[in-house]
């Protein structure tokens, strides 16, 4: 039983990737790489397209702000990584980080490492440290690793594992959880919640995941989703954003947010970017984008032992856009 | 009409063929052609063959309607049906039978569902057997372009092997009305309103025989969407990209202009099946249950009768006995 | 004469103390009381035994007072009754002044001095009756005890759990309870328990169906790791006993137990031993579990029941035997609160129409002794639920039910709801109440129809809204195989003759339809055959030359048919 479970979970890494390389193609967002781990992209439909643009340019934009604002080294954890290809986009581009780590189930982390060492423009960006580990299920470099486990484990055993593979608790870090927490009992997932705002110096923690199971589209959701085994274990513990934010701040952190993907979309997104995104295709689907995007979320939080640290924390944070008002749009006729 | 009449007719036929008429004749077709109809509400696939001759007969009863048809009272009004047959199914045991209910279809039959070749061929083979009872007007999604995006292509092409099929329908698209009056008190079209059409007799004068076109009167009496707002009047862009966005006020005048009292169209999901806004001078009606089998909407139908009294029929999707498998149908999320 | 004398003297103290005790004056009480040493040895032991001592037993006072002489005298009356292998018999009249709270309880002295000797008496009495009877005392006396005694009575009662009598093992048992009731929760678990558990295990079934009832009293007052610890084993072995004796007492008392131990271990454990007996082998404890299914459903959720008491109920719902069937009839009905509207439908009302059915007439009559206060007015609600495939499921149900209820019993209760489903404004209830209609026909007969139903579907024919006129047509066109010839030419046809006109091309080419299904009725007689050249032919004709295409097609399809038999008749005649 439970094993059907995280297979299907695994398989979620696939459906991720694929979205993304089908909003590549649709030239929503570009990305070098992701066409290594997807062969012939199908078409997504347009909202599928458009959500993924929100939710990759939602946390670039987090991302990026830590990186640019924080003066210090900076470590990125991604968890349930899977196919993500963020690491050689942002080697690519020469964001300054001091490393990257990449946590999830062994059988992810093997094909992935057996993608990127077959591909040089990949392998290469790694540097002439990078080797592989634990028989090909790992890879390590200068400031990349890989790590295979289990994220339920990652208070006793995980955590040593990064330890020895070179990660600082004193270096101002950001957490990344693309919808992973949300497959774990939310026991175990506030563990990792925990253990990251009591051992860190200064962290930020992202979210992007799903919310609002009650309403009539969140539980054909919850219900679709089991027929393809998998179940959001952890959703009815935040179903909501308060609740989102709660996670953090129950847990010693020093401030949170959380907001949906229509807001993300609506305030958050350059309208310049808007405007080029709505020429790619038509988005006919209107009211069913509205509903989609109600139930995903974006959280973050941050904490910080030290305060000038504090204060560049406090600047990972979105720009709001105004609204343009309806009647600004009047048309003569 | 059901299986036994047909067998009970068709079996007999060598009787029939005794007493040879032109009416004889006609009837027999007529007999035939109930079984092609049976065959499609049984969701099977007619042959590319059965398809052109349907389009065929489709073309020559379509060519002579109007660009805003006339309907009589009684009439059932249904919105979009977006390729969910079974649900289509459903909405015929809730609102009877065609022909026994008049039914006007607004538009947006194909798309975003698993079934829209079989949804487009059924309600086709409706309105060439009964023309009168059955009343199809244009959606956006009856459109090349559309439908290339949204999936009824695709659903040819893997349904017939080429896109043969989708150029015939395509063909057929272009000849759909763009609108209906019903007892010349209610106007019926897809999307709504455009701000280059005052009277009807605009729409009468558009060349509708064409692809759906980007922008112009066409376009927006298929894309629009009304909008209640305090700080709107009037017009403004839709973020869907094509139509406009239009007030109460637009509303209100058209109304007054046309001398009609509603507004039915369809084209907006709408979780509770109906809407009436504007003091209940327009609804939209959207008869797509769970909406791409993942919205969790009821669907609704408006039963005019024929005193133009309004009853909303709301229903839920065709249980799982009455489908196939849900495990083929499972919507895309973000995983 | 000197024996007649000696008679008379001695009833009279007897209808004295009984004029006295009754008297409202208490000192006549008092007094009365105090002679009953006296009265006793007048009366000799045996009379003491066989009229006295029940007298006593019978009459409780309400003074404090005289209840505190009355122990006072009892104290000394074993000597008066026989001795002390007659000492139980006192034990009535005691125990029952050991009931009443206010007025020896309080007196601790009293108890002390009278009623812990005597128990102690009892309990080494050498007749197992007098050891039995020591073991109903204990509870009270322990309650009122010093601590020292307290020790010495949980010691004592230990004992009886190991005496050689089951007679008296069995007292114990069904003392243990309230003893459990008693006792601190520190001691129920060093002394209670072991006890229990011996018991439990005892070598008598009768002895371990008593101690079910203990294990639910001393459920009552353990923590939820304590039952864990201390009441699983038993339970489970009680559960699965090789007496069905003892898993009939399970199962009789199941909700019970359920109220006793939680929620935890209700889901852990009892669900499945529910299951368990449920399919037990044994009738009796089947009946009994049947007995239990509602009360041990609120206790669990709804999936539960479904998944896994449903399906048993499903199974003891054709059991062989005739008292699990009736078992379950009495209580299935139960469930429809629990279950909500669309799983009562879908599981438990096609449950409910077997029973309907059921050979046996007890079976029969517990089931619908429950259909008026319970099911019916679940039929009722269900009928008018939101949904309409919950509607449809009902309506299927109809003819059955009718069957079984009979007319007058139906025309009462369900009539206007039948009537009211064709006006329903979905299309497969109105469809599905015309066929109910003609599956009525069938069971209550022609004349029934002809009386109660087809005059409202005919009314319906002449109604403003256009939907009715439809259903009428429908309808009566759907009934017509249903009914006679004569039937339809008095009622029915008329009506579809007016429908000729209707101002609705719909309705007309209906019309059509139903000449179609009308003409082989008419034809069946003579008498009604002649109508089709009167009657049908012409509205076919009119119908023939209408405006409206479909009309013309249905009206040329139905004079086909009929022109189309004669050809055959024809035919078939060379």
């Amino acid at each position: 039983m439970d094993s059907v479970h995280e297979a299907a979970v695994r398989g979620t890494n696939d459906d991720a990737v694929i979205s993304k390389a089908s909003a590549v193609q649709a030239a929503y967002i570009s990305d070098n790489f992701v066409k290594y781990f997807v062969k012939r992209p199908p078409r997504r439909p347009p909202i599928i397209n458009r959500g993924t643009y929100v939710r990759t340019t939602g946390l670039d934009i987090l991302i990026t702000k830590f990186l640019e604002t924080v003066k210090a080294k900076k470590q990125i954890v991604s968890f349930g990584a899977g196919s993500d290809t963020r690491y050689f986009s942002y080697k690519e581009r020469s964001r300054p980080f001091h490393k990257y780590f990449e946590i999830d189930y062994p059988e992810i982390t093997s094909r992935k490492v057996a993608i990127i060492r077959r591909h040089k423009q990949m392998y290469t960006l790694l540097g002439e440290s990078a080797r592989l580990g634990m028989g090909g299920m790992e890879l390590y470099a200068d400031d990349y690793c890989l790590i295979a486990g289990d994220l339920r484990e990652f208070t006793t055993h995980v955590v040593d594992r990064l330890i020895q593979h070179g990660f600082d608790t004193s270096l101002p870090t950001i957490f990344l959880s693309e919808c992973v927490l949300i497959y774990m009992e939310s026991g175990d997932s506030d563990k990792i919640v925990r253990w990251v705002g009591e051992n860190m110096s200064a962290a930020v923690f992202v979210v992007y995941e799903q919310i609002l199971p009650d309403d009539a589209f969140g539980s054909v959701m919850l219900q679709n989703l089991k027929l393809r085994n998998i179940e959001l274990r952890g959703i009815y513990a935040y179903p909501s954003l308060e609740s989102q934010k709660e996670r953090f701040l129950k847990r010693g952190w020093t401030h949170a947010e959380a907001i949906d993907i229509n807001k993300m979309h609506d305030r958050h997104i350059d309208p310049r970017e808007l405007e080029r995104i709505s020429r790619l295709e038509l988005l006919d689907e209107v009211e069913e984008w509205r509903l989609l995007s109600a139930h995903y979320c974006i959280a973050w939080a941050y904490v910080a032992k030290n305060e000038s640290i504090m204060e560049m924390l406090e600047q990972v944070k979105f720009v709001y856009y105004d609204p343009i008002p309806p009647t600004r749009r009047i048309v003569t006729t | 009409m059901g299986n036994s009449d047909l067998d009970r007719f068709v079996g007999s036929q060598h009787v029939l063929t005794l007493r040879v008429s032109s009416e004889l004749f006609e009837l027999i077709k007529r007999i035939n052609f109930c079984r092609q109809i049976e065959k499609i509400r049984n969701c099977e696939l007619i042959t590319e063959g059965e398809v052109r001759r349907l389009c065929a007969k489709a073309y020559e009863i379509l060519i002579e309607e109007s660009n805003v048809q006339r309907v009589d009272a009684p009439v059932t009004i249904c919105g979009d049906i977006h390729g969910q047959f079974y649900d289509l199914m459903e909405l015929f045991r809730v609102g009877d039978d065609c022909p026994k209910t008049n039914y006007l279809f607004l538009g947006d039959f194909v798309d975003r569902g698993y079934y829209s070749v079989e949804t487009f061929f059924l309600l086709l083979a409706l309105k060439v057997r009964y023309p009168d009872r059955i009343t199809l007007i244009r959606g956006n999604h009856e459109s090349r372009q559309i439908t290339q995006v949204y999936g009824f292509y695709d659903e040819c092409v893997r349904k017939y092997g080429t896109a043969d099929v989708w150029n015939l329908c395509c063909d057929i698209f272009d000849l759909i009305s763009l609108a209906a009056i019903i007892d010349d008190r209610i106007f019926c079209v897809h999307g709504g309103l455009s701000p280059t059409i005052q009277v009807l007799d605009q729409i009468k004068n558009l060349d509708r025989m064409q692809e759906v076109p980007h922008d112009g009167p066409m376009c927006d009496l298929l894309w629009s969407d009304p909008y209640d707002s305090s700080d709107m009047d009037g017009w403004s862009l839709s973020p869907r990209g094509a139509g406009f966005l239009f007030g109460g006020d637009a509303v209100a005048s058209f109304l007054h202009m046309n001398d009609l009292e509603l507004i039915a169209r369809a084209h907006q999901l709408v979780m509770e099946g109906y809407k009436l806004m504007f003091g209940e001078t327009l609804v939209t009606v959207w008869s797509a249950p769970n909406y791409c089998y993942r919205c969790g909407n009821v669907a609704a139908i408006l039963e005019l009768d024929d005193q133009l009294n309004q009853t909303y029929k709301i229903f839920d999707a065709a249980t799982e006995e009455n489908r196939v498998p849900v495990k083929t149908i499972l919507p895309d999320y973000f995983l | 004469m000197n024996t007649e004398m000696e008679n008379e003297d001695s009833l009279y103290p007897i209808a004295v103390l009984l004029d006295e005790l009754r008297a409202e004056d208490v000192n006549y009480r008092l007094n009365a009381i105090r002679r009953l040493s006296t009265i006793a040895l007048a009366l000799g032991v045996e009379r003491t035994r066989d009229e006295l001592v029940p007298f006593l037993e019978e009459s409780i006072d309400d003074e404090d007072e005289v209840l505190l002489a009355l122990a006072d005298e009892l104290g000394n009356f074993v000597e008066y009754a026989g001795g002390k292998e007659y000492a139980h018999l006192i034990l009535g009249p005691l125990e029952n002044l050991a009931a009443v709270e206010e007025t020896l309880v309080r007196d601790k002295q009293q108890i002390e001095t009278y009623y812990i000797p005597l128990v102690k008496r009892l309990s080494e009495g050498e007749w197992f009756t007098n050891r039995t009877s020591a073991c109903g005392l204990y509870a009270t006396a322990y309650k009122n005890a010093t601590v020292a005694t307290q020790i010495e009575l949980r010691t004592a009662f230990k004992r009886f759990c190991s005496d050689d009598t089951p007679m008296v093992r069995r007292a114990a048992a069904k003392n243990l309870a309230a003893m459990a009731k008693e006792i601190s929760k520190e001691h129920i678990i060093s002394d209670i328990i072991p006890t229990f558990i011996k018991l439990s295990q005892d070598e008598q079934d009768s002895v371990r169906v008593l101690t079910v009832e203990d294990l639910i009293s001393i459920a009552e007052t353990l923590s939820l790791d304590e039952i864990k610890t201390y009441l699983l084993t038993p339970l489970r072995s009680m559960v699965s006993d090789k007496s069905w004796r003892v898993r009939y007492m399970i199962a009789e008392n199941f909700v019970r137990i359920t109220k006793a131990v939680g929620e935890e271990i209700i889901r852990d454990e009892l669900v499945l031993a529910f299951v368990r007996l449920m399919k037990d082998n044994e009738a009796e404890v089947k009946t009994a579990a049947s007995s239990q299914v509602p009360g041990f459903a609120q206790y669990i959720d709804k999936q539960t029941i479904l998944i896994h008491i449903m399906p048993c109920v499903k199974e003891l719902v054709t059991d062989t035997s005739q008292h699990v069937r009736a078992s379950l009839a009495t209580q299935i009905s139960g469930l429809a609160p629990i279950l909500g509207k669309e799983a009562t439908t879908e599981h438990l009302l096609p449950l409910f129409l077997q029973l309907l059915k059921d050979e046996s007439p007890d079976v029969r009559l517990n089931i619908i002794s429950k259909l008026e206060q319970s099911l019916l007015p679940a039929i009722v609600e269900l009928a008018e639920d939101k949904q309409w495939r919950v509607r449809l499921a009902i309506i299927d149900y109809i003819p059955l039910l009718a069957s079984q209820l009979g007319v007058s019993f139906f025309d009462e209760k369900l009539g206007s709801l039948c009537m009211s489903w064709l006006r329903d404004h979905v299309y497969s209830i109105r469809e599905a109440a015309t066929m109910n209609l003609k599956k009525l026909t069938e069971v209550f007969g022609v004349d029934w129809a002809k009386n109660t139903i087809i005059p409202k579907v005919l009314s319906m024919g002449s109604h403003p809204n256009y939907l009715y006129r439809m259903t009428t047509i429908f309808a009566i066109t759907t009934m017509a195989p249903a009914v006679t010839p004569e039937v339809i030419r008095d009622y029915i046809l008329p009506t579809v003759n007016n429908l000729v006109t209707d101002p609705i091309p719909n309705i007309r080419f209906n019309v059509a339809k139903s000449y179609e299904v009308l003409i082989p009725v008419l034809k069946q007689s003579q008498e009604t055959g002649i109508l089709l050249d009167t009657q049908v032919k012409p509205a076919l004709d009119k119908l023939k030359e209408d405006m409206d295409a479909d009309v013309k097609y249905f009206a040329e399809r139905a004079f086909l048919a009929e022109s189309e038999r004669s050809l055959l008749d024809t035919y078939g005649k060379r």
